[in-house]
């Protein structure tokens, strides 16, 4: 069937124009396929997502359940490390065990030549006060002391002599 | 019979209009639903896969968290009275005296001259602390150095913090300073989906250490067994 166009010739539509309309109706027949596909892909994924989290939903549901189960253990673990983690910090506050171990070296030090009249013990520090028999002991105690290298500070607070012997009080600082 | 068709020769702009406006109707109703249902379905398809990405963490930490429950060492469990007992939940001072006792029953050379309970210390926010402060006799340092020694192998734990001395031929005197700790047991369990984790090697050693200090000795008394009174009045 031959077309009939009614159109004067000077108005017939230029081949741009003509050209536009089929870009845009190009143009919305792919949109529109590509939307048909997206509503597609768009719904499978949702339908999957919406399945697996189902899938995953019910399985966290029975894990929790064999955990509530466990439930003794965990509040025995809880104790543990709490206790555990408590007893640490009170492991880490200081006393006196390292000036103990020091003034039990001294006293192996001095042991045979002199007397330990006073002792002050604390964290760090240790007060002495030791009659010794000859000054010689004493120096040789001061000796060891530098010599050892645990302390910080020496010093000797009063030196006096007594009828006991030499009687000297230091005090002393350790690393 | 003769047809006039009647054109607008003058309107050209609105017959090119009218030519187009189905196309461009139909590409912008299309353009429109294409953005529309494009945002909204990123939207939930997103929230969807957020959703599955929370619930497979959620899944590997129950998961984790049945392992470690379900493989946790029962010899761990064992020493749990022994902790417990170290550092409770209530002032242990009453053991603490018990321990001390149990030394001087062993030492009788060593005798308590007097025992203060001091204050409170609340220097750990978590940890409760009571100074208390012995004063004893003994015949030379090395009793009061063995005492010590012996504090610092029993339960409850128990931090010595100074020592004085005076000594003389005859008789050492000395004041020995000391700290006892207790804590609240813990009032919860962590949230289910949160992590949990075994024991470490650290906290094992730590376990160990406590488990190995003299536990105080509990005598149990047994009810009295009721009686039938010869004489009433008694």
């Amino acid at each position: 069937m031959s077309e009939i166009n009614l159109l004067p010739e000077e108005l017939k539509p230029s081949g741009y124009i003509s050209k536009l309309d089929n870009a845009i109706k190009k143009i919305s027949i792919f949109l529109l396929a590509l939307l048909i596909l997206i509503c597609f892909l768009g719904g499978s994924a949702y339908g999957f997502l919406f399945y697996q989290n189902d899938l995953l939903n019910n399985e966290n549901q029975k894990l929790k359940s064999e955990i509530l189960a466990l439930e003794s253990v965990e509040q025995r673990l809880v104790f543990l490390k709490d206790r555990i983690s408590k007893v640490s910090k009170v492991n880490a506050l200081t006393d006196i065990s390292e000036s103990k171990v020091k003034l039990e070296q001294i006293l192996e030090q001095i042991s045979d030549k002199a007397n330990l009249n006073k002792l002050e013990l604390k964290s760090n520090e240790i007060h002495l006060e030791i009659t010794f028999d000859n000054t010689l002991d004493s120096e040789n105690f001061v000796k060891y002391l530098k010599e050892s290298g645990d302390y910080i500070k020496i010093e000797l607070e009063n030196y006096n002599v007594t009828n006991l012997g030499y009687r000297v009080v230091y005090y002393l600082v350790m690393k | 019979m003769d047809t006039y068709i009647r054109f607008n020769y003058s309107n050209n702009f609105s017959f090119l209009f009218r030519k187009f406006a189905g196309s461009i109707v139909l590409a912008t109703v299309i353009l429109v639903l294409f953005v529309v249902i494009f945002s909204i379905g990123n939207k939930i398809i997103s929230a969807e896969w957020e959703n599955y990405k929370k619930n497979q963490q959620t899944k590997e930490i129950l998961v984790k968290r049945k392992e470690t429950l379900s493989n946790i060492s029962q010899n761990a469990f064992d020493k749990s009275q022994a902790i417990a007992i170290a550092l409770p939940d209530k002032n242990p001072i009453l053991w603490t005296i018990s321990q001390i006792k149990i030394y001087l029953t062993e030492n009788p050379n060593t005798l308590i001259k007097s025992f203060v309970v001091g204050g409170e210390d609340k220097s750990l926010s978590d940890i409760n602390a009571l100074t208390f402060t012995v004063e004893i006799e003994s015949k030379d340092i090395s009793s009061i150095i063995d005492l010590i020694d012996y504090m610092q192998s029993v339960s409850p734990i128990v931090k010595v913090q100074s020592l004085n001395t005076d000594s003389n031929d005859l008789v050492a005197k000395s004041k020995i300073v000391m700290s006892v700790y207790w804590s609240a047991y813990p009032a919860k369990l962590d949230n289910i989906n949160q992590s949990i984790f075994s024991l470490n090697q650290e906290e094992i050693e730590v376990l160990n250490s406590v488990a190995e200090l003299k536990q105080p000795v509990f005598s149990s008394l047994s009810p009295s067994v009721p009686s039938i009174r010869e004489n009433p009045f008694n």
